[in-house]
């Protein structure tokens, strides 16, 4: 095990991903401000496989330890409290992962030529580098898991595309955890009537969600059903979505596997 | 040692069943793992009312997240406690802004080692493991240890609260948390 992993991993760890790694032990803690830790999730979508998975290894061990810490502080709750926890729980809808549109597929017959065609021909499309990113808050205390889920993975990639609307999309995405996160960034509200719709490809295109004008400006959007996928793209539609798309895209990416 | 995996397995099966919705596995879990999930949110918040909240929106999310744990992430009790420590002390800083915070908090950095004593025949050498590894940071490692778990403060906080620099602080709970790890034997991944 690394414990000491700015120094042990000095050859894979570059100079610049060595302040990072210094900053596992205080985010682990939860000893960082919110601003502090956007950017530091901002940072570990930038930096090299090696230093995120470090990090992110470096974290869960502290994390153990917090955990078998516990064991000093114990401090059984009220039996009022189990109560109204066990009764809430009735109350609680089950959970769900984020869900995919899977009717997308279905009619899109008529118009899978013409996408087969545009996506054969925009693989050289546009992946602008990741530069200027914006600082954005990575996940809520919600969803952190997750997004930590895909950060960690092995084959996790990220790219970035131009919105022909203005402004980029990021998606980092993980095809063996099936999931990926989107970002967008300077991208202006779909016009009123229409939704931004968000599709993969694995064949004839599959909707992972549709981005209204408030969704934009938030939290990286957590979305799933990426195995297997070959392409990503963005058009808009009416409002409520489609179940293939109707126009074509304003952004277009392939993603390598 | 062999507790901690044969617990952390105990738990997973136990997440599994509360995936499918099974309440009877959810108080388990929470029988299980209460009293140290409690402690910690007591002892960061100190406030018992602020405790309660915290806790039960703690298991709230447990029950609906359940199936998304991960375990190729740690084991479910670090999960739990990782899940409860954001949000305690998500609630330590709105609780505690700017002048209220020494007047409702004090400034005082150490708590007992114990808050209220209960303890399983299973838990207890851990409790004796913890206390005895406690004891091997220095002081200045374990009051930066402490200030950031247990009182929420950012490593910046602690560098103000303490009069010292940034990168002293940095290195202390660094140290303090290596040593910590070293000494009560965990690695999530072995």
């Amino acid at each position: 095990m690394n414990d000491d992993s700015d120094r042990s991993a000095g050859g894979t760890v570059n100079f610049a991903d060595r302040g990072l790694m210094s900053l596992a032990y205080p985010y682990a803690l939860d000893a960082v401000s919110a601003l502090e830790r956007s950017e530091i999730d901002t940072r570990l979508l930038t930096a090299n496989t090696e230093t995120r998975q470090l990090f992110l290894r470096t974290v869960h061990d502290l994390r153990e330890t917090m955990a078998v810490l516990a064991a000093a502080t114990m401090s059984t709750p009220p039996p009022e409290l189990r109560s109204r926890i066990l009764d809430a729980l009735d109350c609680l809808q089950e959970p769900q992962l984020a869900t995919i549109d899977t009717a997308a597929a279905a009619s899109a017959r008529t118009r899978q030529l013409r996408w087969r065609r545009y996506a054969a021909a925009a693989v050289a499309a546009i992946l602008v580098g990741l530069g200027g990113i914006v600082v954005t808050q990575l996940a809520s205390t919600s969803s952190d898991a997750d997004a930590e889920q895909i950060l960690v993975a092995p084959d996790t990639k990220t790219v970035t595309t131009a919105v022909s609307a203005g402004g980029t999309a990021t998606l980092t995405y993980s095809l063996q955890k099936d999931a990926a996160l989107v970002r967008f960034d300077g991208v202006p509200p779909p016009a009123s009537g229409t939704v931004y719709q968000m599709w993969i490809f694995k064949g004839p295109p599959q909707s992972i969600g549709t981005v209204t004008a408030a969704d934009l400006g938030s939290d990286p959007r957590m979305v799933s059903g990426m195995r297997g996928a070959t392409s990503f793209a963005i058009t808009v539609e009416p409002s409520g979505g489609s179940a293939a798309p109707t126009s074509n895209p304003i952004a277009f990416a392939p993603l390598p596997a | 040692m062999s507790d901690r995996v044969s617990e952390a397995a105990y738990f997973r099966v136990l997440l599994r069943r509360i995936a499918n919705s099974d309440q009877a596995a959810f108080a388990e879990l929470f029988d299980a793992t209460s009293p140290r999930l409690h402690g910690m949110v007591l002892r960061v918040l100190r406030n018992p009312g602020y405790s309660e909240e915290t806790t039960q929106e703690v298991y709230l999310q447990i029950w609906r997240d359940a199936a998304r744990y991960d375990a190729d992430r740690g084991s479910p009790l670090a999960w739990m406690m990782t899940l409860a420590h954001r949000r305690a002390v998500d609630r330590v800083r709105s609780e505690q802004s700017g002048a209220n915070r020494e007047a409702l908090y004090g400034s005082s950095t150490y708590a007992p080692a114990h808050d209220q004593v209960y303890e399983s025949v299973l838990q207890k050498s851990e409790t004796d493991a913890v206390v005895f590894c406690l004891g091997s940071l220095t002081n200045t490692q374990h009051e930066s240890v402490q200030l950031a778990y247990y009182q929420g403060l950012t490593y910046q906080q602690v560098a103000d609260r303490l009069g010292v620099g940034l990168p002293t602080v940095k290195s202390r709970i660094r140290e303090g948390l290596i040593k910590l790890k070293r000494c009560l034997g965990v690695s999530s991944y072995e």
